[in-house]
């Protein structure tokens, strides 16, 4: 892995007595910390009143840790996740995975009406969501086995989220993956109803087409693109490619939406300076990369065969 | 907003990662050079800012060039509307408009309480404190007729108005001074003793007031007169006597009333105080409040049974395409009936404790797996004793029709919100059913039931019939 790769880098050449004593309490100083935080979330868990030992209790933390911490995460970044689980939530879910019926009991009483309120919402149509949420309290009961074992999609709940935002997560995957791959599977017939042999053909199409985009143009626009923060270039995939409201994508993020809304005017408005500088530098005059940016050549293809087989079948027609 | 140059369109979309085939995969995964999608832990953790730093750039890098993520993100956002009642949120699938209809199903039962409580007041009004006739106060404000029209409906909804009637009927005749006058000339003995007994209290409550008030023995007697004023016509009194009474009467409850008015019947005719006849009449009043207290629960079944015409109305306007318009109030079944003690105790808090102005009934299932249900939107919990030895896991409610499933493949239904139940059986052949699991109606025709063993049964008649399901 190249993060631990690079921690080992970071390690001193020469094995120094001092350092290794001083790497020593460092490392016990925090197994003390680890310790400590381990009683105190077993004990704010409530472990113990659904079967789960202190044993088990800690092997899943410990898992939980080497599942989502980093190769090179320092101590106070594994304290820090460590803190941050929903040991509530996460007892809860391991003790009904191994089948403990009050675990399982409160489960139920909890969760099983924000489980079909959650599939409604996502699904937007009853009996699809009623077979999603039934699919999905299936298998969180557990009704495949494995081994003689039933085999409950609880124990993959990791605490880092709520259980109820795992659980809506969990519907929205499997509501994507299964509706998804049904829409591949439309029958012709549907699809001519649906008038899809009329169907103007994608524009995207003939971005791929090098000879109608200037390359500079495409490789200024990359590079631009790249160079932007990762949150921009999300923004902006949500807003302009999903077609997302600016209400959604600020609840995605945890801002209001008059807060997207001015990122995404200030996004966009420099990103055209951006491309038309990345493009002077690429030997274009400012009026020509403003232009290049402003027109599109593929709005004006111009396909010469079809025009001159056109034209070749009007004249002959008599 | 500033328009996105086309180029830029295209070039980022051109970036955005061809769907694979998602895996349940670690935030290690997702440093790598190969594609992978982060799992349901980390997509929770991302919509409740719960990441880490390093996670959320990692996250977002992915997301902004995976259009399946952000779907999937998109989808799991949380509903920001707004918390629903529980018994709505127990039958899944209900689409938001069922908040209306509840408030309109609120209302409707609001009102049919209304009208039970002044049965059940005009019929604890007489009789009830050792007097042949009481004043009753002419409603200055309502009209005869409308008192008329409100007493009748009063009696055929309690089924007890021939008693109740002729009680009532007798206290119109009497106007408050000569009813006072009637008490003071009874004849002597334990009747007397008491009457009188009372009269004098009467009377140094008369003395302290200084008003010359109608008598009533019990210090709420005010009060029961005035509900009765709603109820039935009396004989006109004085405007000022009567205005006083209303006055006085305002600040209190008269649900209090009523309740409190029952006990002190029921304790003054337990303890004895009245003679042969007297409690020959008490017990005939006793009766009488018991079938109103059954006709109560009768007047909430139909009211849930067969909604108001608006009710049906929003009823037809909000159910699904086919779904029947108007709840069904009576079923058959091909098992066996089972009285719970459900009704014995719905009766029993008609009683002895006030009811409330608004109910609003809730279901849930506690930790130990016992039913529990409210009438006053969660305040306060009754258990529901269904059957011994069953712990049940699963509940649906649809209006007033309840399922309720658990250990042992045990399914109940009840169709008036719980006070009766009867046991469903799945199948007739003898086989383990496993614990039922779930139960789920979309509208009152259309049921699923699914058990512990994966097995699901679905209905298409309200329950009456189960298949299978392959």
């Amino acid at each position: 892995m190249v993060n631990n790769q690079s921690a080992k880098c970071s390690e001193p050449l020469v094995n120094e007595p001092g350092l290794e004593t001083e790497r020593i309490q460092r490392r016990q100083q925090f197994v003390g910390e680890l310790r400590s935080l381990f009683d105190d979330l077993f004990r704010k868990a409530g472990a113990d009143k659904f079967g789960l030992s202190r044993d088990d209790f800690d092997g899943i933390l410990v898992e939980v840790g080497a599942k989502y911490l980093p190769g090179d995460a320092g101590h106070p970044e594994a304290l820090e996740l460590y803190r941050s689980l929903r040991v509530e939530e996460l007892a809860l879910a391991r003790a009904c995975a191994c089948g403990n019926e009050p675990a399982w009991e409160l489960f139920l009483i909890r969760y099983r009406e924000k489980l079909y309120d959650a599939a409604w919402s996502i699904a937007k149509e009853e009996s699809t969501a009623r077979e999603l949420a039934d699919s999905l309290y299936a298998d969180l009961f557990g009704t495949e086995t494995r081994d003689g074992k039933r085999i409950s999609k609880l124990i993959y709940y990791a605490g880092r989220g709520s259980l109820e935002g795992w659980l809506r997560a969990v519907l929205a995957q499997e509501f994507v993956n299964r509706y998804r791959s049904e829409r591949r599977t439309v029958s012709l017939e549907e699809r001519n109803e649906a008038g899809v042999q009329f169907q103007a053909p994608d524009s995207a199409g003939q971005s791929d087409d090098p000879t109608l985009v200037d390359p500079r143009l495409e490789a200024a626009t990359d590079e631009v693109l790249t160079a932007l923060p990762a949150e921009d270039r999300f923004i902006l995939a949500c807003y302009y490619l999903d077609e997302r409201s600016l209400a959604d994508i600020g609840r995605m993020l945890g801002v209001h939406e008059s807060t997207i809304s001015r990122r995404v005017a200030k996004i966009t408005e420099s990103l055209s300076k951006r491309i038309v500088k990345a493009l002077v530098r690429r030997g274009m005059s400012k009026r020509q990369a403003e232009e290049a940016l402003q027109v599109d050549v593929r709005d004006f293809s111009f396909d010469v065969r079809k025009s001159l087989l056109k034209n070749n079948v009007a004249r002959d027609e008599p | 907003m500033a328009k996105l140059p086309k180029i830029v369109w295209h070039r980022l979309r051109r970036t955005s990662v061809a769907p694979d085939p998602p895996g349940n995969v670690s935030k290690a995964s997702m440093t790598s050079n190969v594609v992978r999608h982060p799992d349901a832990n980390l997509l929770a953790a991302f919509l409740e800012q719960s990441l880490t730093k390093r996670e959320r750039e990692l996250f977002m890098k992915h997301l902004a060039d995976c259009v399946e993520c952000r779907e999937q993100v998109a989808l799991a956002l949380p509903e920001t509307r707004l918390q629903t009642p529980a018994s709505e949120s127990l039958s899944p699938m209900r689409p938001r408009s069922a908040w209306e209809f509840w408030q309109v199903v609120r209302w409707a039962t609001l009102a049919a309480s209304l009208g039970v409580i002044g049965v059940v007041v005009v019929l604890h009004h007489p009789e009830s404190n050792n007097v042949r006739t009481r004043p009753t106060l002419a409603p200055e404000n309502k009209p005869a007729a409308e008192n008329a029209k409100q007493k009748a409906a009063a009696g055929e909804t309690a089924g007890a108005a021939g008693g109740a009637a002729s009680v009532s009927a007798k206290a119109e005749r009497l106007s408050p001074e000569s009813h006072l006058a009637l008490k003071l000339d009874r004849a002597p003995g334990k009747e007397q003793a008491e009457a009188s007994g009372e009269v004098s209290k009467f009377q140094v409550r008369e003395m302290k007031d200084g008003e010359g008030r109608a008598a009533s023995r019990a210090p709420r007697a005010p009060l029961r007169e005035d509900a009765n004023e709603a109820s039935q016509p009396a004989p006109p009194v004085s405007s000022s006597s009567a205005s006083a009474f209303r006055s006085r009467s305002e600040p209190h409850d008269l649900n209090a009333a009523a309740g409190s008015t029952a006990t002190e019947k029921r304790s003054a005719a337990i303890g004895g105080v009245l003679p042969a006849q007297q409690t020959a009449k008490a017990r005939e009043d006793e009766s009488a409040h018991d079938e109103v207290a059954q006709a109560s629960g009768a007047a909430d079944k139909s009211a849930a049974a067969a909604p108001p015409a608006e009710v049906q109305n929003a009823l037809k306007a909000k159910a699904p395409a086919g779904a029947p318009a108007q709840l069904s109030g009576v079923n058959t079944y091909s098992h066996e009936d089972k009285l719970s003690s459900t009704a014995r105790f719905s009766a029993a808090g008609a009683e002895t404790a006030p009811t409330p102005a608004v109910v609003i009934s809730r279901w849930t299932i506690s930790a130990s797996g016992k039913v529990e249900h409210s009438i006053d939107g969660g305040k306060t919990w009754q258990g529901v004793d269904i059957e011994d030895g069953i712990s049940f896991r699963a509940l649906a409610v649809v209006g007033a029709e309840v399922w309720v499933g658990g250990t042992g493949g045990a399914l109940y239904h009840s169709t008036n919100n719980g006070v009766h139940w009867a046991r469903v059986s799945l199948t007739l052949e003898q086989v383990s059913l496993g614990d039922i699991i779930a139960i789920s109606f979309t509208d009152p025709a259309h049921g699923t039931v699914t058990t512990s063993t994966g097995r699901t049964w679905v209905s298409a008649d309200a329950g009456q019939h189960w298949g299978r399901k392959q």
